[in-house]
């Protein structure tokens, strides 16, 4: 990782030449392909924004009426779930807000963190101070500590 | 409209009416809670720093777990610990993280006799965890050494916030699909979070990345054993509890991802099942406990699902249709005036995407080149993954453990 955090983004250089050669063509032949299919938009958009600038010189002027009455229930219904979005987003602002005034929720108790699982809480005290453990799951979710964990000075409780 | 025609008008007119609505709610979001935020790194002070425990399960992670615990070791936050958990590991992960933890004081290791799946695994390391906040990263992620802050900030601003979904970065951009899903994370996956956070009820956390309360996990029943994306299923379990979830792009965390056609069709498969079993499987609850704010979350998740099969019928249609020497109808598989509209509109998403999380990784606008990629066949692949994944998920054993192999971390 950097100094600023970032870690180095994996270019590899064990892909073959070739490979890179070909994505890059293949990107580039797939945008050619793009610009192909829209390029009557592109021409409208070119001769528009050509001088005399705003204006239709070589392009018939499309039929808006049409695309409007194609596209129109669709971008009705965008213009609605934005509203409705916005309009939900600030309730739900004041929710949050409401929320954040709460009193913190009570901390989770060992105990019944522990009875979750049918096993003591004894036994979990002994499974938190340990560094090395190993712990056994039967088939119905319940766990304990299995074998005895590895002595030594090392296995003794977390640095805080 | 007759029903071929209503066909065609969804197939246009979900994701274009989608990717509107995810614009704007990013928008709302970046306006509300991140244009005046601090950089990401440079997080304010806290009142307090109360302790930290950080999840990480490992399988078969002998690769790259000296990379992921040297950057846990150099994370800037007073109190924490590092909890790894070997899931039963079949290389020679147990050894390495043996190694790990003698120079590293601040890291335990829980091992399982057996692969219990990612789900076990976190439950075991949350109650080996002595914090009553987790974080939970991957056996193969770099965190950020300014993330636990922001997760932390974010719990102490709101007591009702239950869990907080990380930033994922990509790492791997060696090949084409490398660097298409740097795009799509920021135009797909960051749009829709935020969108989901402004309307207060999201699909999923990232489980690469991601942070929760203690409580929260517990009121919703910790991650279920058989969940097959343990984040989704935890992240409706979370919310149908009552508790909110919010996402936090500070947080930020560097993942692999994989770069060959076989991995990526297996992870998605794998998303697209696990989705759809989470969904169903809370589903019950939801309208039991009259969640009613997660509802167009789900409406959404179905919307989504009768799309990939609706494109599906409607390519069929059509090539049926050419084959029998019928005049052209349904979906043609080359893009028409809507497709090239749709394809339009996904690269203003794109580009909204790519605008906000910029202040996150500043080379992203160089990912554009790879996007155009995406509407030609990526979606495709998405949608195909969501056709396989919905009956494998149907056809699931109820009490199948959520086990899986991890597909290819990308090429190096």
């Amino acid at each position: 990782m950097s100094a600023g955090g970032a870690p180095h983004i994996i270019r590899a250089g064990s892909i073959p030449a070739w490979v890179r050669v070909r994505d890059l063509a293949l990107t580039v032949a797939v945008w050619a392909l793009f610009a192909w299919w829209v390029e009557g938009a592109l021409s409208l958009i070119w001769d528009w924004l050509s001088s005399p600038m705003f204006e239709l010189t070589t392009h018939a002027q499309p039929d808006w009426r049409r695309m409007w009455v194609k596209l129109e229930p669709f971008i009705g219904i965008s213009a609605l779930l934005a509203t409705w979005l916005l309009a939900w987003g600030v309730y739900r602002s004041a929710a949050f807000a409401r929320l954040a005034k709460q009193a913190s929720a009570a901390p989770l108790d060992l105990a019944e963190h522990a009875s979750r699982y049918g096993i003591g809480a004894e036994e979990v005290v002994s499974l938190r101070q340990l560094r090395v453990a190993t712990v056994r799951v039967d088939a119905d979710g319940n766990m304990g500590l299995a074998d005895p964990a590895p002595k030594g000075d090392w296995n003794r409780p977390p640095v805080a | 409209m007759n029903l071929l025609d209503a066909v065609l008008a969804f197939c246009f007119g979900y994701p274009f009416v989608m990717a509107w609505y995810w614009i704007v709610g990013a928008v709302v979001h970046e306006q509300r809670w991140e244009r005046h935020e601090p950089r990401y790194d440079r997080p304010p002070a806290l009142d307090a720093y109360p302790p930290v425990s950080i999840l990480v399960p490992c399988f078969n992670e002998e690769d790259t777990a000296r990379e992921t615990f040297a950057a846990l070791d150099r994370i800037e936050y007073p109190d924490y610990e590092v909890i790894a958990i070997n899931d039963g590991s079949k290389d020679r992960t147990a050894e390495v993280l043996a190694q790990i933890a003698k120079e590293m004081p601040r890291l335990r290791v829980v091992h399982l006799a057996t692969n219990q799946g990612k789900s076990t695994a976190l439950n075991v390391g949350a109650l080996a965890a002595n914090s009553q906040i987790l974080v939970c990263i991957d056996g193969d992620a770099l965190l950020d050494p300014r993330a636990l802050t922001w997760f932390v900030r974010r719990f102490q601003l709101n007591a009702g916030l239950g869990a907080i979904t990380g930033n994922p970065r990509i790492r791997n951009r060696s090949s084409l699909l490398g660097r298409l899903q740097v795009g799509e994370f920021s135009a797909i996956v960051g749009l829709i979070k935020r969108a989901q956070t402004v309307y207060g009820a999201l699909f999923t956390v990232s489980g690469v990345i991601c942070a929760f309360r203690k409580r929260a996990l517990h009121d919703a029943g910790w991650w279920a054993s058989g969940a097959l994306t343990d984040d989704v299923d935890a992240s409706w379990a979370i919310q149908i509890a009552g508790w909110a979830i919010t996402y936090e792009p500070k947080a930020i965390c560097w993942i692999l991802m994989p770069e060959t056609l076989r991995g990526l069709w297996r992870q998605r498969l794998r998303w697209a099942e696990g989705g759809t079993q989470a969904v169903l499987g809370r589903t019950a609850s939801l309208f039991a406990r009259r969640r009613w704010r997660l509802l167009p979350t789900w409406i959404n998740f179905f919307l989504s699902v009768a799309w990939a099969y609706t494109m599906f019928v409607a390519i069929l249609w059509w090539i049926v249709a050419s084959l029998a020497g019928m005049p052209p109808s349904g979906a043609s598989p080359l893009p028409g005036d809507g497709g090239l509209l749709l394809a339009l509109v996904y690269f203003a998403q794109m580009l909204v995407g790519v605008l906000l999380d910029r202040r996150y990784e500043k080379d992203l606008p160089e990912s554009l080149f790879w996007v155009v990629w995406y509407p030609l066949a990526f979606w495709m692949l998405q949608a195909a993954t969501s056709i396989v994944g919905v009956p494998k998920a149907l056809n699931r054993p109820m009490h199948a453990q959520g086990t899986w192999v991890s597909p290819d971390r990308g090429l190096r």
